[in-house]
């Protein structure tokens, strides 16, 4: 409940437009720090260098893990995905793994019951009992430590700017090894934690992405989904480039669902339940209205 | 605005060098509401304006309110990061008392600064939850989980914070009667 008090507050500081009295800061010297500190920003024609280099940065990671393991160290097992379907996988320690394309896991488990993975790409894991030893996944500067019988999906292409962990059911602790060490976040059934992979920023929110499995399930619902995200889902889900060229067709709602359908029959079938209008020119999907 | 938004989509510079320069004092106040600090205010601010424009790509704009309600959400969360990292929020025990909600008017001579300036001066765990339910409109359940408390301990915090600021709030008007 509001209480007056509240609202005094609230209104009396509403309007407050000036810099606070008795601070230095002022927009040009924050836009100074901010200009120094993201700098050389990458210019499109350069992200298939970037591309290039996180799969090489993929490939190194997994060339020092497994020069890392020495003569104290489990063995290291290592699996990946294809670029042109999903993988799926039964652990030894009866947790089971379902890989997305072009994904890798490398994971080691002691003699202790200790678990530990480390993954690229995007997984959903079932841990099928409450692990009675450290059950840690690791991606990035994410540190995902499992705390019961879980379900969770992680997604952390290198191209993702954050690493976004949903649990579906169980719990898990979050925390990022490089500036919140000791820090966790607790992420239980229905909510997702987003890694910020440029600054190690985490937060935790409830889950309203509907078609986070998507690419497992093959299953897309769109619930009175604005078009805005219905493209980005598409995107996501089918790897191709969708524009919304009309503003006002952003926010348009879309209802409908699709069970392992084709790209073009998305297409089509949204074109005829709404007022949107689609054109294809080769590769490239640009959307209006009719 | 949609034309800025358009292009802050581009990622051009000099739309997001004005955009920053419109939109930074305002989200200067709410960092600076919450860690009392300028260093780290600035810093979170600039934290927060590259969320901003990283994100701009998944952004919808519909109207302004909208625009802003959706930055400050992001400097809030930066800042409670930074202080989730200065400062433990524990649970605490305490009988539910009520505050007399005996009106109180208000006196247009305090500057709108000053009440800014209680909530600064108040301690950092009343400050948090009465910034997040009073003026962000959070709710205690969603402030809980924020920050990791229970629910009844984010109501006891801002329960002391209303006294505290009723009781700064008091004096004032006393002298200001006198």
């Amino acid at each position: 409940m509001k209480s007056n008090i509240d609202n005094i507050f609230r209104d009396k500081i509403s309007n407050l437009s000036s810099v606070p009295e008795g601070t230095s800061w002022t927009p040009e010297k924050g836009w100074n720090e901010y200009k120094k500190a993201h700098g050389k920003r990458i210019k499109p024609f350069s992200k298939v260098a970037l591309f290039t280099a996180s799969a090489a940065a993929t490939v190194a990671i997994i060339i020092a893990l497994s020069i890392s393991t020495n003569v104290f160290s489990p063995k290291v097992i290592i699996a990946t995905s294809p670029a042109d379907s999903t993988k799926e996988l039964l652990l030894p320690n009866g947790s089971k793994v379902w890989m997305n394309k072009n994904s890798t896991i490398a994971y080691s488990i002691r003699k202790s019951g200790e678990f530990n993975l480390k993954l690229e790409g995007e997984v959903y894991i079932e841990i099928t009992e409450e692990p009675n030893a450290p059950y840690t996944i690791k991606t990035g500067s994410a540190v995902i430590a499992v705390k019961s019988a879980t379900k969770l999906n992680v997604r952390a292409y290198p191209n993702d700017t954050d690493i976004d962990i949903t649990v579906r059911d169980g719990s898990v602790s979050v925390s990022d090894n490089i500036l919140g060490k000791g820090l966790a976040l607790l992420v239980t059934k229905g909510n997702y934690c987003s890694v910020s992979r440029a600054n190690s920023f985490v937060f935790a929110t409830v889950n309203t992405n509907e078609n986070y499995l998507a690419w497992k399930t093959g299953k897309l619902i769109f619930n009175e989904t604005p078009m805005a995200t219905v493209t980005q889902i598409l995107r996501q889900y089918y790897g191709k480039e969708i524009t919304i060229t009309d503003d006002s067709v952003a926010y348009y709602s879309y209802t409908g669902t699709f069970n392992n359908a084709s790209f073009d029959n998305v297409l089509a079938q949204i074109q005829l339940d709404s007022i949107i209008e689609m054109s294809k020119d080769g590769n490239v999907v640009t959307i209006s209205k009719k | 605005m949609i034309n800025t938004i358009k292009q802050l989509k581009h990622k051009n510079r000099k739309t997001q060098q004005e955009f920053y320069k419109k939109f930074s004092v305002r989200l200067f106040r709410v960092a600076y509401r919450y860690v009392n600090n300028e260093q780290d205010a600035g810093s979170i601010v600039n934290i927060g304006f590259y969320n901003i424009f990283q994100n701009m790509d998944g952004f919808t704009y519909t109207n302004d309110e909208m625009l802003m309600a959706w930055m400050k959400k992001i400097i809030v969360n930066e800042a409670l990061a930074v202080l989730r990292k200065k400062h433990k929020y524990i649970n605490i025990d305490e009988v539910d008392y009520e505050i007399s909600q005996n009106g109180y008017h208000t006196d247009n001579n305090l500057a709108a600064e000053e009440y800014y300036r209680m909530i600064q001066n108040l301690p950092s765990n009343l400050r948090t939850v009465f910034n997040l339910y009073a003026i962000e409109g959070y709710s205690h359940s969603e402030i809980a989980y924020k920050l990791g408390i229970e629910e009844s301990s984010s109501r006891v915090y801002l329960m002391r914070a209303r006294k505290s600021l009723q009781e700064s709030l008091s004096p004032k008007l006393n002298y200001y009667e006198k």
